[in-house]
């Protein structure tokens, strides 16, 4: 190898390298782009109930925050949807604790005033879902129908 | 004959001496003062003392937040100027990485300058937001964060001012490497589209199903 080309190897190096990242990327994208999500359903039999029993029965709306006991703004993000909430309209509020591999001891929401609590025990609001965002407000009709997601720090209720 | 080979395969180069070297790092304090008091703005814009004082995070989070924005701007800048050493490098041809580092953060004061004014245009005249946003970003046009899609967002500061930065950003590279401007021009295009496209895939990837707005 003469000087000139050992000198230009290490950028061509670079290069190649930001080149292959950013293929990947690319392919990573368009396989989670292409992957077969399920449209969101509330069952409560996917989910393992935290604390009191839950208080949904014959709530019209679920409005279900996806909350991370880790997650240092998810407080905040509930005191924004218990503000939203349509009141007396028969609309429930309830946690969904998520990415949480083992239940914690003393649940850190536990002392939040919420209609239900359920740890997603099967990992259903990422792996079946597709859902990655915490804070946000998935809203269920009655019967546990998908109607549409609220991203946290929604401003009102639509 | 061999002096001459030199001189038409690279840029004139200037010698600098340690004065030159302290005024470029005094430029470079400088540059990171002017983002240091762009990004408290935003943070203040954004609300972010509200979360955080509601999570229980002491106040001096927010100036490590400012810190670590700024840090990651020099590292981008970094980043930038890496990407082009090593591609007019990998040509064989002439790049002096220090002085290009010094170039694209200064440029960068075009990104302040138009984060500055956004700022200015949603806390005073919101109204002109509509008219302003293809000079200052398309991202002017909608409210701050609140993008209809991570497409959006990605390519939510192309306007006038970006088309500036990289016609400059070009016009740096043609001068170090002694080329007309074309090809620095195609390249630094093509850089800037590609690492919109990553943000774009990055943006979609971290959200996964979840809506941004």
């Amino acid at each position: 190898m003469t000087p000139a080309r050992g000198r230009r190897s290490l950028p061509l190096l670079f290069v190649a390298v930001c080149a292959t990242l950013v293929l990947a990327l690319g392919l990573s994208w368009a396989h989670d782009r292409m992957a077969p999500w399920s449209e969101p359903r509330f069952e409560p039999a996917q989910f393992v109930a935290v604390g009191p029993p839950p208080a949904i029965d014959g709530a019209r709306e679920l409005w279900l925050i996806a909350v991370n006991p880790l997650c240092p703004h998810c407080r905040q993000h509930l005191a924004r949807a218990a503000a939203a909430l349509p009141r007396g309209s028969g609309t429930r509020l309830g946690i969904l604790l998520v990415d949480t591999p083992k239940l914690p001891a003393a649940p850190a929401f536990a002392n939040v005033v919420v209609d239900g609590m359920w740890w997603d025990v099967r990992d259903t609001w990422r792996r079946r879902w597709g859902h990655r965002v915490y804070g946000e407000v998935l809203v269920f009709d009655g019967g546990g129908r998908y109607l549409r997601t609220l991203p946290p720090g929604f401003e009102s209720a639509p | 004959m061999h002096y001459a080979q030199t001189f038409e395969a690279t840029a004139p180069r200037i010698r600098t001496g340690p004065g030159h070297k302290l005024v470029s790092v005094l430029w470079l304090l400088g540059i990171g003062g002017v983002w240091w008091a762009v990004t408290r703005r935003q943070i203040d814009q954004a609300g972010f003392d509200a979360v955080m004082g509601a999570s229980g995070a002491p106040a001096m989070s927010l100036g490590w937040l400012a810190a670590s924005s700024v840090f990651g701007r020099f590292a981008s800048v970094g980043c930038e100027s890496l990407f082009y050493w090593a591609w007019w490098r990998s040509f064989g041809a002439g790049f002096r990485f220090a002085r290009f580092f010094v170039v694209v953060a200064s440029l960068s004061l075009i990104d302040a300058g138009s984060d500055t004014l956004q700022m200015l245009i949603r806390d005073a005249a919101p109204g002109l937001a509509r008219w302003l946003a293809p000079v200052l970003g398309a991202g002017l046009a909608s409210a701050p964060g609140a993008h209809a899609s991570a497409l959006g967002g990605a390519f939510a500061t192309f306007g006038l001012c970006a088309l500036l930065r990289i016609a400059l950003t070009a016009w740096a590279q043609a001068r170090e490497t002694g080329r007309s401007i074309g090809l620095p021009l195609l390249v630094t295009l093509a850089g800037w589209l590609v690492t919109r496209l990553a943000l774009w895939w990055g943006l979609d990837l971290a959200r996964g199903m979840s809506p941004l707005s």
